[in-house]
């Protein structure tokens, strides 16, 4: 079966399509099941989530504990159980062989494939077999049930969008807000492998330095060679040791690899600190020989001790050429009560260099350039997840609203009104301190809640209009289903203007998230986050400027540029300036 | 066409273009239009052939992308006191010449009265701020204080204060000869009592009391009364109606119809109705002007074309109504549709729809002859009875 | 007798929004949150404990805690708040802050619309030139700026570098130099809620007739003004320009040319009255982003008002503190918005009788 081209519509539009065939018997059935896949995950993701609420909040002691695979976002699974069952509803009419749900199922198949992929782990699998159920909706069999139906409905809107790019192009802003945004999520993506430091990396000797300078301490790629975690040691006095291989790999390198040693002593039995000295030390010997000697000529070898349970980093240089090594820990207390734990890492650095700190490092050492582009990965992923919640569940509601009208539309407005009535970033105070814990999550959290009520908004507007012009092709589209007339209708006619609003929007819940991180709802103290970063910088504010200054230009860079897309969007998709020569 | 001394109007080439993003769009190309003192001429032609944009053209109202890119438009303009003609070619004039034109020699009555006025002035005040812009209202605000301090006189409580305003009467009444600039206050009160004169000359029922309403608060054909008051409130020498009866419903068309050949008589303009329809043209117009996708095709008094129509399009446009009186627009009986004005066809522009076309109305394009006496054509093969 | 009906309409309809309000702080604070921490305090005496859970009826159920609450919220009951040194009474502490947030954001939306509505409509006559795509990337700036950002780099270079720089500096943050007040005005302790009479400083000063203090307080009102109005000022801006490029479409602006008015009277008159209407409900809506923003500002300028008491209440878990701050600011934000409504209804005689 074939595409027919477009005189071919003109004409012949009698023409039987298609003889149904394989994809045709077995489309329907597969479409179902992975619907019902999708309810009933999310009804499970959201029984999941109220359960594990209900145990922090109430079965504490008991030590409840649901699986993690069950936890995810709420909003995102109530979505999928509506999203869902809509999607059933198109199943079944596509079973009963009505051409027009195999168009609306695509649309809905798409929604239900994302939202299945940002759910979690288990929404992986479902989420393929979405997709490929997608992908079935264009085997020619199929595709030419409902291709002609959807050229109708995309046809305009094709001529549209290629006029669209053209005015695109002639907009030099929105270029170069495009290529700010995809330069900051290309920066977000390749953060580990274009910063020199991690994010929440601190090299204490390097606090406060300018930018521009190199690091004062030596920068290495590092190899774990050893770790053993929670060795017990009950004897008093007592040597934990090892031993280990440095390969050839490492040790041919420009500078000469060093092996560190990194030990933590607690007593199990005592919270207070005792007293514990620790000698340690790395370095070449026959084990069997250090076993051997007595625990005098034992004290010989090793290299540093330090006072108390704490870490120590002894370095040894590793000779030219690939061997074994032996490292010790020698340990003695003065008031030993019950078994001890040491904690023992052995790491190889090599590949060691003096990187410069570009912008500069913040007072607890670290590198602000790396923890700039690191912190991208965070506020990206807040305000993008926010913005998607908040769009889809917004949407939703506000399609629902506008379409259906009468109480619905009315209770659904009155509860916009009231969300409106508080300003964005305060409304997220309250239901983070109402939370109770601070941190990203639950920044995310309220934004989400927060934001909502500027798509339902948005998108009961559009439909109000839309449904206008819908009453007059009513006629046309009977037997098409509610859910249908939303979802390939109405919904991708709305879509320009929320696409102009989620751009700005991103901007804005980026700023509102790193205003609440400045004011202390952020993450923990160190988390690379823009906010977060300015808010620690200020107190640094007239000596060493840098630190607030870069993540500051960071928020503004890429708020402008979202701001500055949207805004060219919104021109370019205006219908009034459109004709502009 | 003649120069005669009793035109008033005179369109000649005129030529405009909109540059947008698909192209140029040739929307007059060679308008040739004559409007004599006191007639009423109608401007018929299809949907986007261009009528507005001439009505445009005539008051400068093109704005960017569109651009008037040859052509003369005269206007002889009759001093009302001395008599004598004045000959300007508006194409010419700067933008501050134009701004004593507009409003006050030549008036726009448009077609849509839901979106005309201003919404957040009152109808007086819209009509009242023409007056002011235009007229030197000395007189008036002179007879406007006299009238109040007569007002003033009857409720006046002691002799005394009396002799002094019949005083300050006389004082008055001896500058209305050579009238100075008027106070602020006055001028303001006079056009507002000429705002409501206007009113009462459309036959708007309490004046008074529309002229404090807001646009919103009017019905369609009130509105639509209130922007030919507007119109006419400086006595132009030529009206404008661009569709000014469409959006109105068949009764209340019919009522601002009459009130416009009333009002003509008595402010003693030329009007120029631009309209679809052609009852209205047969009913009102004295001469007719055809116009299609651009150019003039046809100019005849209106009785004459109507029995004799010449042009192959004339012929369809009255062929498509059964009968001269009944209010249809049945235009698009023509076979084909209008072209498209970025790339119009070569030569006459009507040759893909007419039924007499041959090799030369491809490539040449005719020019506007007149055939009959006062009855002017553009075809190369014009029907009708010669 | 219309436009009576129509402002009764606009508050009537206020109404359930603030029931909303309230319900949604209920929510907040003793639904999810801990409703306790709003009433009792480590300074709370024990013996008095059992009472209060008594009065608020925390041991009831929900339905009648929220009952409760709304009895006690309009009683003037909104809490402890203990981030202010000793315990203070929420809403003691909302009366001696409010007038310097509400100085600041009054101070705030002045400049905004005073260099706000020009720039748009300069922006807007003047479409496609310099001055055009100037106040574009200006505006643009302002929504895209995180205003605490902003708040530190005028902070570091208006007073700092211009300290270092020997130029005449602004000062770095509070309402008013304490020190030159307590010298003028012999008082030992400067100007606080004791001493200041409307609450407004530079109503104060002038009421103390000392100019050097009007002087001082304007000096100390500049930068946390501008910086928490530049947002507004670029909403305001955006939003002049566009409703004033879209009304120069509109047919009215046609039929006002055609009656041979002059450009400037098309724009001043017939134009720029048919803008302004969009504009003030922005300016309303931008109200409630003065507030979030007043939040940010205060905390760096060290500015005594509402902003910085709901920081300093967030950084110690001061539950009542926060949910009295919100409450305002929501109260406020509604007040303001029902002003706007009203305003509106002056500017376009459709709403108003429609
Ligand atoms: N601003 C503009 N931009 C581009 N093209 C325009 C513009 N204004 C008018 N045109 C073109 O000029 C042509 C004539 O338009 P005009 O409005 O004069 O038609 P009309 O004869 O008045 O039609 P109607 O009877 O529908 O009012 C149309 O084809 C239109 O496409
Ligand atoms: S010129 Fe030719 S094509 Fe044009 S109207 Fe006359 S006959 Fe028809
Ligand atoms: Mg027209």
């Amino acid at each position: 079966m074939t595409v027919r081209g477009d005189n071919g519509n003109d004409q012949g539009e009698q023409e039987s399509i298609v003889v149904p065939g394989l994809v045709h018997r077995v489309f329907p059935s597969l479409h179902i099941v992975l619907c019902l896949a999708a309810i009933s995950l999310g009804a499970a993701y959201l029984v999941g989530n109220f359960v594990a609420w209900f145990a922090n909040s109430f079965m504490h002691e008991l030590g409840f504990q649901l699986p993690s695979l069950l936890i995810g976002w709420p909003l995102q699974a109530l979505l999928l159980v509506v999203i869902g069952y809509m999607n059933l509803k198109s199943g079944r009419a596509i079973s009963r062989g009505d051409a027009w749900a195999y168009s609306s199922s695509l649309y809905m198949n798409a929604v239900t494939g994302v939202i299945l992929l940002t759910i979690g782990p288990l929404g992986l699998l479902p989420a393929v077999g979405v997709f490929a159920l997608v992908l079935a909706l264009f085997a020619p069999s199929v595709k030419s049930y409902w291709y002609r139906e959807f050229r109708e409905d995309m046809g305009p809107r094709g001529k549209e969008l290629r006029f669209s790019f053209h005015l695109l192009r002639r907009s030099p802003l929105v270029i170069v807000g495009i290529l700010i945004v995809a330069g900051y999520i290309s920066v977000a993506f390749l953060a580990p492998w274009i910063t020199p430091y991690g994010p929440e990396e601190r090299i204490w000797n390097d606090a406060n330095l300018a930018p521009g300078t190199p690091a004062g301490e030596a920068k290495a790629n590092s190899l774990i060679l050893f770790s053993n975690y929670s060795a017990d040691i009950s004897i008093y006095p007592e040597y934990t040791r090892g031993e280990v291989q440095v390969g050839p790999e490492e040790v041919t390198t420009s500078l000469p690899p060093i092996i560190a040693f990194s030990g933590y002593v607690r007593d199990t039995g005592n919270d207070n600190l005792t007293n514990v000295l620790v000698h340690t030390a790395v370095y070449k010997l026959n084990l069997t020989t250090f076993d051997s000697l007595s625990p005098s000529l034992r004290e010989l070898y090793l290299v540093k001790s330090v006072e108390k349970a704490m870490l120590s980093r002894p370095n040894i240089e590793v000779n030219n050429s690939p061997s074994t090594y032996v490292w010790v820990v020698w340990f003695v207390a003065s008031n030993k009560t019950v078994p001890w734990i040491v904690d023992t890492v052995v790491t190889l650095d090599y590949n060691r260099y003096y990187p410069i700190h570009y912008w500069g490092t913040d007072n607890s050492g670290g590198d602000i350039y790396s923890r700039i582009i690191w912190a991208a990965q965070v506020d990206l992923r807040v305000s993008l997840s926010v913005v998607l919640v908040a769009l889809a569940s917004g949407a939703l509601i506000g399609a629902a609203s506008g379409y259906f009208g009468g109480k619905l539309d009315e209770m659904v407005m009155r509860i916009t009104d009231i969300f409106f009535a508080f300003p964005g970033l305060i409304l997220a105070m309250a239901i983070v301190m109402a939370l109770g814990t601070r941190n990203l999550e639950n920044i995310s959290y309220a934004l989400m809640i927060t934001w909502w009520p500027v798509y339902a908004r948005v998108v009961r507007g559009q439909v109000l209009s839309e449904r206008e012009k819908l009453y007059v092709e009513a006629a046309r589209s009977i037997g098409a289903s509610d859910s249908r007339i939303l979802l390939s209708h109405i919904i991708p006619n709305t879509i320009q203007p929320l696409i102009v609003q989620a751009t700005m929007d991103t901007g804005g819940v980026l700023l509102t998230a790193a205003g609440l991180s400045f004011i202390g709802f952020g993450s923990a103290a160190g988390t690379a986050e823009w906010g977060l970063m300015i808010s620690q910088g200020q107190y640094y504010l007239l000596n060493y400027p840098w630190e607030c200054m870069f993540p500051g230009v960071a928020i503004l860079m890429i708020a402008l540029a979202l701001n500055l897309v949207g805004d060219g969007i919104r021109d370019i998709l205006d219908p009034k300036l459109r004709r502009r020569g | 066409m003649s120069q005669s001394q009793d035109l008033v109007l005179s369109i000649k080439g005129l030529t405009t273009n909109f540059y947008t993003y698909e192209g140029v769009v040739k929307a007059l190309d060679g308008i040739e239009l004559s409007l004599k003192r006191g007639d009423t001429m109608g401007v018929v032609g299809e949907t986007g052939c261009g009528k507005s944009v001439t009505a445009k053209c005539v008051l400068r109202l093109i704005e960017p992308p569109g651009r008037i890119d040859g052509g003369q438009i005269l206007f002889y303009d009759r001093d009302p006191k001395t008599g004598e003609t004045q000959e300007t070619d508006i194409v010419q004039l700067t933008p501050l010449e134009m701004l004593s034109i507009r409003g006050n020699r030549i008036a726009i009555v448009f077609q849509d009265p839901a979106t005309y006025p201003n919404p957040v002035f009152r109808i007086g005040a819209q009509i009242a701020e023409v007056v002011t812009l235009h007229q030197d209202l000395g007189r008036e605000a002179l007879e406007v204080r006299i009238k109040e301090l007569e007002e003033s006189l009857k409720n006046s409580p002691s002799p005394e204060h009396q002799a002094k305003i019949r005083e300050q009467i006389e004082h008055y009444v001896s500058m209305l000869e050579n009238p100075p600039k008027p106070d602020r206050k006055y001028a303001r009160k006079a056009a507002w009592a000429k705002a409501v004169d206007m009113l009462r000359l459309v036959r708007m029922p309490s004046p008074d009391q529309i002229a404090n309403q807001y646009p919103h608060e009017l019905s369609g054909g009130m509105r639509q009364r209130a922007l030919i008051a507007m119109a006419l409130a400086c006595n132009p020498s030529i009206l404008i109606c661009d569709e000014a009866t469409t959006a109105l419903d068949v009764t209340v068309q019919a009522q601002v119809l009459n009130l416009l050949n009333i009002l003509k008589k008595e402010i003693g303009a030329s009007i120029l109705i631009i309209t679809h329809d052609l009852g209205v043209v047969a009913e009102t117009c004295n001469s007719v002007t055809v116009m299609y996708a651009g150019t003039t095709v046809e100019s005849a008094g209106t009785k004459q074309l109507f029995e004799n129509p010449v042009h192959p399009y004339t012929i369809g446009l009255l062929t498509a109504i059964p009968k001269l009186h009944e209010n249809k627009e049945r235009l698009d009986q023509i076979p084909g549709t209008v072209p498209n004005l970025i790339n119009p066809p070569t030569g006459c522009r009507f040759h893909p729809r007419c039924a007499f076309a041959t090799d030369i109305c491809v490539s040449d394009r005719p020019s506007l002859e007149e055939v009959l006496p006062g009855h002017y054509v553009a075809c190369h093969h014009p029907q009708g009875n010669l | 007798m219309k436009l009576r009906d129509f402002i009764l309409r606009r508050v009537l309809l206020a109404i359930p929004v603030i029931f909303g309000v309230l319900t949604i702080t209920w929510f907040l604070s003793y639904v999810v949150g801990d409703p306790l921490a709003m009433f009792i305090t480590e300074r709370t005496n024990p013996a008095a404990i059992p009472g209060i859970i008594q009065d608020h009826g925390f041991n009831e159920p929900l339905v009648i805690q929220y009952f409760l609450y709304l009895r006690t919220l309009l009683a003037g009951d909104w809490g402890v708040s203990y981030s202010t040194g000793g315990d203070l009474p929420v809403l003691t502490v909302i009366a001696r802050k409010f007038p310097a947030t509400i100085e600041l954001a009054i101070v705030a939306m002045v400049f905004a619309v005073i260099l706000g509505v020009p720039l748009g409509i300069l922006s807007a006559t003047r479409k496609d030139k310099p001055i055009d795509h100037f106040t574009r990337v200006f505006s643009l700036a302002g929504v895209s700026m995180p205003i605490f950002w902003f708040a530190l780099l005028l902070k570091y270079v208006l007073f700092y570098q211009f300290s270092v720089w020997g130029l005449p500096y602004l000062p770095s943050g509070d309402r008013v130099d304490n020190e030159l007040w307590k010298t003028v005005l012999h008082n030992g302790v400067g100007y606080d809620f004791t001493s200041s009479i409307t609450g407004f400083v530079l109503v104060d000063s002038l009421l103390y007739g000392q100019p050097i203090l009007f002087g001082d307080a304007v000096l100390h009102l500049i930068m946390p003004g501008f910086c928490l109005g530049y947002l507004t000022l670029a909403i305001i801006t955006r939003m002049m320009r566009s409703s004033m490029l879209e009304v120069m479409k509109e047919d009215y602006i046609t039929l006002a040319r055609s009656k041979g008015l002059t450009e400037r009277i098309v724009i001043y008159r017939h134009a720029l009255r048919n803008a302004l209407i969009p504009t003030v409900t922005v300016i309303g809506l931008a109200f409630g982003g003065l507030m979030s923003g007043a939040v940010l500002t205060e905390t760096i300028f060290n500015w005594p008002g509402l902003g910085r008491w709901a920081t300093q209440a967030i950084l110690v878990s001061d539950m009542a503190a926060i949910n009295g701050f919100v409450l305002l600011v929501a109260f406020i934000f509604v007040s303001a918005n029902l002003i706007v409504d009203l305003t509106y209804g002056a500017l376009d005689p459709r709403i108003r009788y429609g």
